[in-house]
């Protein structure tokens, strides 16, 4: 049977193995494709590079020799991939204020009213303190 | 005012020069003037093509240097179309003797005068494709369903886009729908997700398409041509987009094994 195959084209193609190379073309292509795609802006990875580590030490004091920062394919789909070692999160004080900011507006409200609770408690305390020693 | 569209594709053999000539022939029969110009400089072929070469005085890099009165002069009148012109590129001159804004100008020029000009342009990226898109308004990017032909044309899609050509269209060219069917070639969609531009058409592959330029016919005078009917398509599609676009279909053989082969799936499994 096999020899057959092999002797008359018509056979071959019409019974032989199912050879699919679509997939294969489409796939390598669309990796090709990431690399070319970035040599066209030569400078892309340095640009963004410098203006993400402007953004993130508004944050963060990142390590920013060993950081990473590619353009990778990932199931075929681009992928930005960042790796940005922290040496430390900002001090309040150099945080943006934003950020320092309640989530939820309830949740303040409840803080602020267990704080009253303690401090009138604390007032209590004081008062009943002032007047035992009276 | 006239229209430009520069067709292109970065590789070459694709089929640009073929696609100008039926684009520009088929635009012709539909009553509007138009101009073809061959901007390979160095490698004329748009003249054979159209079976106009032994007709040419004046060339692209004559009309650009001024060594004729006005471009008309240049002008070559095709034989079966009274509204279709070339303008030959010269044979013997280097890449580097027109310069993108000598292109521009003449453009210009010509959109008074035609309602198509179409440039037909060299493959790569170098000086001869900057002279090629700088007067250009709009763009035809020609490719094949092959992995090299993909990838280039999407590093001209690219170049377009950076010139600031904003209609940019696609056809590909040498479909073999029987052999998407079995899973061994590009296909339409794979093509259009790569490359994400609008697809102005499709083209199957068609022996008759030589038979063409051997006697310097476009090919969409050939009633038998399904290129030439692909083309026809195309036309209708650039004069108004709301034309749907035909697909090729696999011939009966290819049909036929289909369904051999899967009854030889079925009994297999």
């Amino acid at each position: 049977m096999n020899s057959l195959l092999m002797k008359v084209p018509i056979f071959y193609r019409l019974f032989g193995p199912k050879e699919d190379s679509r997939n294969a073309a489409r796939e390598r292509l669309k990796t090709a494709l990431v690399g070319d795609r970035q040599t066209v802006a030569p400078q892309l990875m340095t640009c963004l590079q410098k203006d993400i580590e402007e953004c993130t030490a508004k944050y963060l004091r990142a390590d920013k020799e060993s950081a990473i920062y590619k353009i990778v394919d990932k199931d075929g789909k681009m992928t930005l991939k960042m790796e940005i070692p922290i040496l430390r999160i900002n001090r309040q004080k150099d945080l943006p204020e934003e950020a320092l900011r309640e989530e939820r507006e309830e949740e303040s409200i409840e803080l602020k009213l267990h704080g009253t609770k303690l401090r009138r408690r604390r007032k209590k305390k004081k008062a009943d303190h002032e007047s035992q020693e009276d | 005012m006239g229209k430009v569209i520069v067709v292109t594709s970065g590789k070459g053999g694709v089929g640009k020069t073929t696609a100008t000539a039926n684009i520009g022939a088929g635009l012709a029969s539909q009553g509007h003037s138009v101009v073809l110009i061959d901007t390979d400089i160095g490698l004329r072929n748009l003249d054979l093509v159209l079976g106009l070469e032994n007709r040419i005085v004046f060339d692209l890099v004559d009309v650009v240097e001024g060594k004729c009165r006005s471009f008309r002069q240049a002008l070559i009148k095709d034989k079966r179309f009274e509204n279709l012109h070339i303008l030959a590129s010269a044979q013997s001159r280097e890449k580097d003797a027109v310069k993108p804004a000598q292109m521009k100008k003449l453009c210009t020029e010509l959109k008074d005068a035609f309602d198509y000009i179409i440039l037909d342009c060299p493959a790569g990226i170098e000086m001869g494709f900057k002279n090629a898109i700088a007067g250009a308004d709009e763009a035809i990017v020609v490719t094949n369903p092959e992995v090299s032909a993909v990838r280039d044309a999407d590093r001209i899609v690219g170049l377009l886009e950076a010139a600031e050509i904003d209609t940019i269209r696609l056809i590909l060219n040498r479909v073999k729908p029987g052999l998407i069917q079995r899973g061994q070639m590009l296909s339409v969609e794979d093509v259009q997700d790569i490359l994400s531009i609008e697809l102005l058409g499709q083209v199957p592959e068609d022996e008759r398409i030589v038979h063409s330029s051997n006697k310097g016919e476009p090919a969409i005078l050939d009633g038998k041509s399904r290129a030439g009917m692909a083309y026809r398509n195309i036309v209708a599609r650039i004069l108004d987009p709301a034309v749907p676009m035909v697909s090729p279909q696999a011939s009966i053989w290819a049909k036929l094994r289909r369904v051999f082969t899967a009854d030889l799936g079925a009994q297999v499994g």
